[in-house]
């Protein structure tokens, strides 16, 4: 049986021969996506005249082959239908123009990923490390569709990492409003979904307008000041996702360690791999205005930790050592 | 635990959300230097 390293380079070699005609002229492209919380392979055709192409992941092929004792040749041809497809069905994208400073500088929010799970992923894009979590930048295209602001997108624009992680958070709540309230209120809005409706708590969403990488809201701490004021108490939060964090009121009376086992639980059983944040809890001292993480060893929350790394070093640095890592 | 219950209908509720949303990812062409925005097929 191919490993999947000799899978990739076989899709590589032979693709093209399983295409119409008029793909004959495109580059076959290995592309190596880092995601949140994973790293994936697929295959990318690119031409002089698109800046857009479809990304198919490999993984899910290559387990079909094994697990269905395929062929090769079935592969690539099932490969180069749902290819054709996926470019038919592609939205309709109007590219920004990377080179734009002005374009990147006014439209650029924030996204919280978690530090460890996303190690290769860092070494792509800015970023600043505040406790467990990684701060990165990214740029809305259109309705829908969001991107990455990477080392290689600043190398373009000519902008510097630190800057473009710094107009970021500065800049996030203008393009990725805060919306806060109860969970009660916004299931009800939803009307989508039978919900535990004789469950009571006071429990409290913070998100974006959204509700797309709103956890990002963590790491603002006027927002955090406002959530204070409105909830008139301590609380803990928790990293339900990289959309949205619960606040818990510690009037609940439910301790810490308890709150993380429910979040490390749901963690592991409901959340999709890139959905996932972070399996600490952590409350918010508004009178110090400070972030902490529970220390689950230490039975106590623990200072704020904030890391800056070297944006600008960090591209250079880097460079041709991207290696691929097991996602958890 | 009731505050997993309502825990688990907000997750669940808010994934359909984030469903819609598509990620563009640059890949750099190391030939030619150009960008190519790649799509994920949803």
């Amino acid at each position: 049986m191919l490993s999947f390293e000799k899978f990739k380079e076989e899709v590589k070699l032979h693709f093209l021969e399983y295409c119409p005609q008029d793909y004959q002229m495109r580059d076959v492209h290995i592309v190596r996506n880092f995601k949140e919380n994973q790293v994936l392979d697929g295959i990318a055709l690119s031409s002089k005249e698109n800046q857009t192409a479809p990304v198919l992941y490999l993984k899910v092929y290559y387990e079909d082959m094994c697990e269905m004792n395929l062929s090769i040749e079935t592969i690539l041809k099932r490969l180069a239908v749902d290819y054709q497809r996926a470019e038919n069905m592609m939205p309709v994208m109007e590219m920004p123009n990377i080179q734009s400073r002005e374009w990147i500088l006014k439209n650029l929010y924030t996204q919280a990923i978690n530090y460890e799970q996303n190690q290769e992923l860092l070494q792509t894009v800015p970023h600043i490390q505040i406790n467990d979590l990684a701060i990165i930048p990214r740029v809305n295209i259109g309705k829908y569709s969001t991107i990455k602001i990477t080392h290689d997108i600043c190398e373009i624009s000519g902008l510097d990492g630190d800057l473009i992680v710094a107009m970021a958070m500065q800049n996030n709540t203008k393009i990725s409003k805060p919306v806060f309230g109860s969970m009660n209120d916004m299931l009800n809005e939803s009307f989508l979904t039978e919900y535990p409706e004789d469950v009571l708590m006071p429990l409290y969403v913070l998100s974006n307008e959204e509700k797309h990488y709103g956890a990002s809201m963590i790491a603002d701490k006027q927002v955090l000041d406002s959530v204070a004021k409105s909830v008139g108490e301590e609380f803990y939060i928790l990293p339900s996702s990289v959309h949205e964090i619960i606040i818990a009121p510690k009037s609940m009376w439910i301790s810490p360690e308890e709150l993380r086992q429910m979040v490390v639980e749901i963690n592991r059983t409901i959340l999709q791999p890139e959905e996932f944040l972070s399996d600490n809890i952590y409350q918010y001292d508004a009178r110090k205005h400070e972030l902490q993480m529970y220390s689950p060893a230490k039975g106590k929350m623990e200072r704020e930790k904030v890391k800056v790394p070297d944006n600008k070093d960090m591209k250079k640095s880097n460079r041709g050592q991207r290696k691929p890592k097991n996602s958890r | 635990m009731e505050i997993k219950k309502l825990y688990l209908a907000y997750r669940k509720e808010n994934a359909a959300e984030a469903q819609k949303w598509v990620e563009i990812i640059p890949f750099k062409v190391k030939e030619t230097g150009k960008i190519i925005f790649t799509c994920e097929e949803k």
